[in-house]
């Protein structure tokens, strides 16, 4: 086991080696001047010359590089000139948000694939399985910005149930920062009213969100769990006048969850595209609409700065996901 | 061991009258179970043999009430445990009744046991599913269950995770939980098949004491004859859903009636034949989506008559029946039209002059009922 | 129980593992086999009808812009309604169809192409080679597709063809994968068979053995992810990275709408409608071969067969 996790972990290096390397290379490798690109399409030439004597890009690529390595290495993601900060406090602003929005939308996607995949296997064969099947492949064929833009038209627009978009109304105040995500903030302080704003902002986008990791995992888990209720040992829980109750949380379910967990890395993929597109439509203050807005405004340094670490979460949430697996399933965790 | 059978005889622990399990799909019906009926006496053994596709599982399954639910359907028949039918009983009652009066060993140890949980904690569940103990108190008893078993330091083995464990522990776990809380009846579905030849023999014998010792009564189901032999006094053969021959197990090994039975015990390699050739029983075992017209066995069969692809034969005392030789015993089942005569046994083939099994008539298997 | 019927016309072929597939050009059968299957085929179809002839069918120029019908919600006139400059919405996206089509198939060529030869030579060379393609493999997958794909469009400068490229770069690590999945197991298999018996009839036989598997493998990814394309192109191009007005792309379409989704709800509601109906058709065209291919027997008996 010691060894397998090691072997994952170097792995994990190198792939992140690997991704900033792609990052520099992208950023590097443009058309036109990398210079003016940085400055800003407004700069003057005194400006530009100004920016590629501090960021020594007439140096060779070789040195560049190096350059870019050791700034990575002390956490420096450069300037952005749009927001006049430095790229990585800008991220660090952004980035709670971000996680609030996945987050619920993963336990919300996940939860409803899990009950949805189950109740599948049980019928499986009639009515109720395939219109699981068929929501499934809604889930993954809709098109996300659709979704979102349709949603909020019915639900803002000509409803007016829910709010177009924020994380909160511009007249509420935000709760201390705790943690970054607001219903929590707002829940550890007790103001139940800033939580129920929060909430309310968060229906949206979560739910759009979450079609897509539903999608994914909904014929996961209904594939493993007709794998599971295949198997002996269900047939012998129930023989043991077990509830049926019980022979599905024990048996069957702590065994079907294994191959879903494989499937979560797969999810932050969805999630990471969806968070770009969700947070744009419902101007959503997280990650992906500073990469968007930077992509819009030809800020190179928040462009390349945000997709390193969109890029980096992924990988090393990967990485989690592979060594959970291996402790949750105790065939391998005692060999 | 006749006479304690005997004695014993007056209340049969179980009762099966005329089961039959259909199970539908999309594309055909399959009567995997015909008409079974037998009784198995207290602290009795009895044996259901053949091949796959004869039944044997289904029937188990049945009196279990554990058949895949929207699938598979007990269009007739009655289940006497004790005093109670068990087809008219509820889900919940009969889910008190498994692992406590009906217990089952399963047929693959790798497969029978929760790969994610421990061997503890699937004992403990059983104990603690009908009775209410704590939980120390069942890993207590589940240490001692499994020191019964054979399973050596049992206390340290209570946290070790099934595939931790050889094979023949494997199943002894299997066999501890189901013990556990005494049942009146164990039914034992191919316990040794995924096991050693060395292993087996121990496993039988375990189960042959536990159950002698705890007075339950034990129906095993195999396709081995071999097994048979050491662990029961009654052998029930099965084919194609049928119970063709049912009788003593002395009875089955040396004067058999059937010619699958015949075919069977041909079929057992032994160490005084080694040099000749097995005589396996040609064909294989029959579709079961067609109903046939006749006796099911009668395409493989060497002593097929005319009458044997046009009438089932019914299951009748032997008594009645006698090619050549005396008079049979009582409590010799048979259905069959032209049984194997006694000096046909040992060479499994008939030894009538001119005999030549009937040939099929055009409409000899036909498909009687669509879904 | 295997029906014969169905090897003998070769329906049925066994895999590399040994397990049963079916064919995927059976038609009739796999028409047969669920009701969602139809759906796909005849949605699929559809659309490639629409891309086909969709100059001849659309019912004015998708470009065509007339101030005097601005902002029109849809009619018999127009379909779909128009939009701020009065083109027809309806045939914008019948245009629209086109793009995503070629888009997709240029993509998928590429991707494909490009990522079944490196596996190919990956998994048959072995050692060194097989490691470096393997390691690179990994790398462009460690990445979460969409925001490279965005990530090199943006570098590149926002357009069609710089959006098809990036896809096409985040496509083939997936095939190159598969293929040399596929090529591994069988040379293994293939040394069995070769061992056995050094005839050139032999080695055909497994060649067609391997055509026929990768082939069936081939056709349900490649089903599924023109529907992937289709959507990536289209988020990308919403996002502004890749059509840029005046095309008549989907995404393009409905990212124009946006400002107007108040006033004008048809504008974002129609192209939106058939994009999802699109991916939806190929994504059960996909699905359902995926399910045909590898029938699964455990099925009609519930595992219970005795």
């Amino acid at each position: 086991m010691g060894t397998v996790i090691a072997r994952r972990l170097a792995f994990m290096v190198f792939v992140l080696w690997g991704v900033t390397l792609v990052t520099f290379f992208l950023s590097r490798v443009v058309p036109g001047d990398p210079a003016r690109l940085m400055a800003g399409p407004e700069a003057s030439q005194a400006a530009v010359a100004h920016i590629a004597r501090i960021y020594g890009l007439n140096d060779p690529l070789i040195v560049q590089y190096g350059r870019y390595m050791r700034d990575l290495i002390h956490g420096n993601l450069g300037f952005s000139f749009v927001t006049r900060r430095n790229v990585r406090t800008d991220i660090a602003t952004f980035l709670p948000a971000t996680i609030e929005l996945a987050g619920y939308a993963l336990v919300v996607g996940f939860v409803l694939a899990l009950v949805t995949g189950t109740v599948a296997a049980y019928r499986r064969g009639t009515a109720t399985d395939a219109a699981g099947r068929l929501t499934a492949i809604a889930g993954l064929s809709l098109p996300v910005f659709w979704l979102a833009l349709l949603l909020q038209l019915l639900f803002h627009t000509k409803l007016g149930w829910l709010p177009l978009g924020g994380r909160l109304d511009p007249a509420v105040t935000p709760p201390p920062h705790l943690t970054g995500l607001l219903t929590v903030d707002s829940l550890l302080t007790g103001d139940f009213a800033t939580f129920v704003n929060a909430a309310e902002h968060l229906v949206l986008p979560v739910v759009v969100l979450a079609a897509g990791v539903y999608g994914l995992m909904v014929r996961i888990m209904r594939t493993s769990v007709l794998d599971s209720l295949g198997e002996e040992y269900v047939r012998t829980a129930e023989a043991k006048g077990l509830s049926r109750w019980r022979v599905l949380r024990r048996h069957v379910l702590r065994n079907a969850m294994l191959p879903a967990v494989t499937v979560l890395g797969l999810e932050f993929g969805l999630l990471a595209a969806g968070v770009f597109v969700v947070e744009s439509v419902f101007q959503w203050p997280g990650i992906g609409n500073y990469a968007f807005q930077a992509i819009q405004a030809n800020d190179y340094n928040a462009t390349i700065g945000a997709t390193l670490v969109i890029a980096i979460i992924y990988v090393v949430i990967n990485l989690i996901v592979d060594i959970a697996y291996l402790y949750l399933d105790p065939r391998i965790r005692y060999t | 061991m006749d006479g304690r059978a005997q004695a014993a005889a007056s209340d049969p622990v179980l009762r099966v009258r005329d089961l039959s399990v259909r199970f539908d799909s999309r594309r055909n019906v399959v009567h995997a179970v015909n008409g079974v009926s037998f009784d198995l006496e207290v602290g009795g053994a009895l044996g259901l043999v053949g091949e796959s596709g004869s039944g044997k599982t289904v029937t188990s399954l049945a009196i279990l009430r554990l058949l895949p639910r929207p699938a598979a359907r007990i269009v007739t028949g009655e289940i006497w445990l004790g005093d109670r039918d068990l087809i008219r009983l509820s889900d919940r009652e009969m889910r008190r009744l498994r692992g406590k009066e009906i217990s089952l060993v399963p047929q693959d140890p790798l497969s029978g046991l929760n790969p994610v949980l421990t061997v503890g904690e699937q004992v403990v569940e059983t104990l603690r599913a009908h009775e209410s103990i704590r939980r120390r108190e069942a890993r207590h008893r589940a240490a001692e269950l499994l020191g019964t078993v054979g399973i050596p330091r049992p206390s340290d083995q209570l946290d070790r995770y099934p595939h931790q464990f050889s094979g023949g522990m494997r199943q002894r776990v299997l066999i501890a939980i189901a013990l556990a809380l005494r049942p009146t009846l164990l039914i034992a579905d191919e316990p040794t098949t995924a096991l050693d030849v060395t292993v087996q023999a121990q496993v039988l014998d375990l189960l042959h004491e536990l159950t002698a010792q705890h007075g339950t009564a034990i129906l095993l189901i195999s396709h081995d004859l071999g097994i048979m032999a050491r662990m029961t006094r009654r052998i029930m053969v099965m084919y194609a859903g049928y119970v063709v021959e049912s009788a003593p197990t002395v009875e089955i090994f040396a004067r058999p009636g059937h010619p699958y039975t015949a075919g069977l015990l041909q079929s057992i390699p032994r160490v005084a034949d080694a040099g000749r050739p097995l005589t396996p029983i040609a064909g294989s075992p029959p579709e079961l989506d067609r109903r046939p017209r006749g006796c099911p066995f009668a395409p493989r069969c060497a002593w097929a008559l005319d009458v044997c692809w046009r009438e089932m034969p019914s299951l009748a005392p032997m008594g009645a029946l006698s090619f050549s030789g005396g008079p049979r015993p009582v409590g010799h089942l048979l259905a069959c039209h032209n049984p194997v005569a006694a000096d046909e046994v040992e060479g499994g083939r008939p030894l009538r002059p001119g005999f030549r099994p009937a040939p099929p008539p055009e409409d000899g298997l036909v498909a009687q009922e669509t879904t | 129980m295997i029906n014969q019927d169905a090897v003998e016309q070769g329906h049925l072929t066994r895999g590399t593992a040994g397990q049963l597939r079916r064919a995927p050009w059976a038609v009739q059968p796999f028409l047969a086999e669920s009701r969602l299957n139809v759906l796909g085929v005849a949605i699929v179809a559809l659309v490639l009808l629409l891309a086909l002839f969709g100059p001849l069918i659309a019912p004015e120029n998708p470009n065509q812009i007339n101030l005097l019908a601005i902002l029109q919600p849809p009619s018999v006139h127009h379909w779909f309604g128009t939009d701020n400059l009065g083109r027809d919405l309806f045939s914008r996206v019948i245009a629209g169809t086109r793009i995503s089509v070629e888009v997709a198939v240029i993509i998928l060529s590429l991707s494909v192409t490009f990522g079944t030869a490196l596996g190919i030579v990956s998994g048959l060379a072995g050692g060194l080679v097989d490691e470096i393609v393997m390691r690179v493999t990994d790398l462009f997958l460690a990445f979460p597709g969409f925001v490279l794909a965005a990530a090199i469009a943006a570098t590149l400068g926002p357009s069609l063809q710089h959006t098809v490229l990036a896809l096409a770069v985040v496509f083939w690590p997936w095939y190159t994968r598969l293929i040399r999945g596929q090529v591994l197991s069988l040379r293994e298999r293939e040394f069995v068979l070769a061992a056995r018996v050094a005839r050139a009839g032999t080695m055909w036989i497994a060649t067609r053995h391997l055509a026929r598997n990768v082939l069936a493998i081939l056709v349900v990814q490649v089903s599924l992810d023109v529907g992937y394309a289709i959507l990536a192109t289209s988020s990308l191009s919403f996002l502004g990275l890749g059509a840029q007005p005046p095309s008549p792309e989907w995404g393009a379409i409905i990212a124009d709408g946006r400002s107007y989704i108040q006033t004008a709800w048809w504008w974002i509601t129609f192209p939106g409608l058939v994009l999802a109906l699109t991916v939806l058709g190929f994504n059960l065209l996909g699905d359902g071969l995926r399910d045909w291919i590898d029938p699964r027997l455990r099925g009609s008996l519930g595992g219970v067969q005795e």
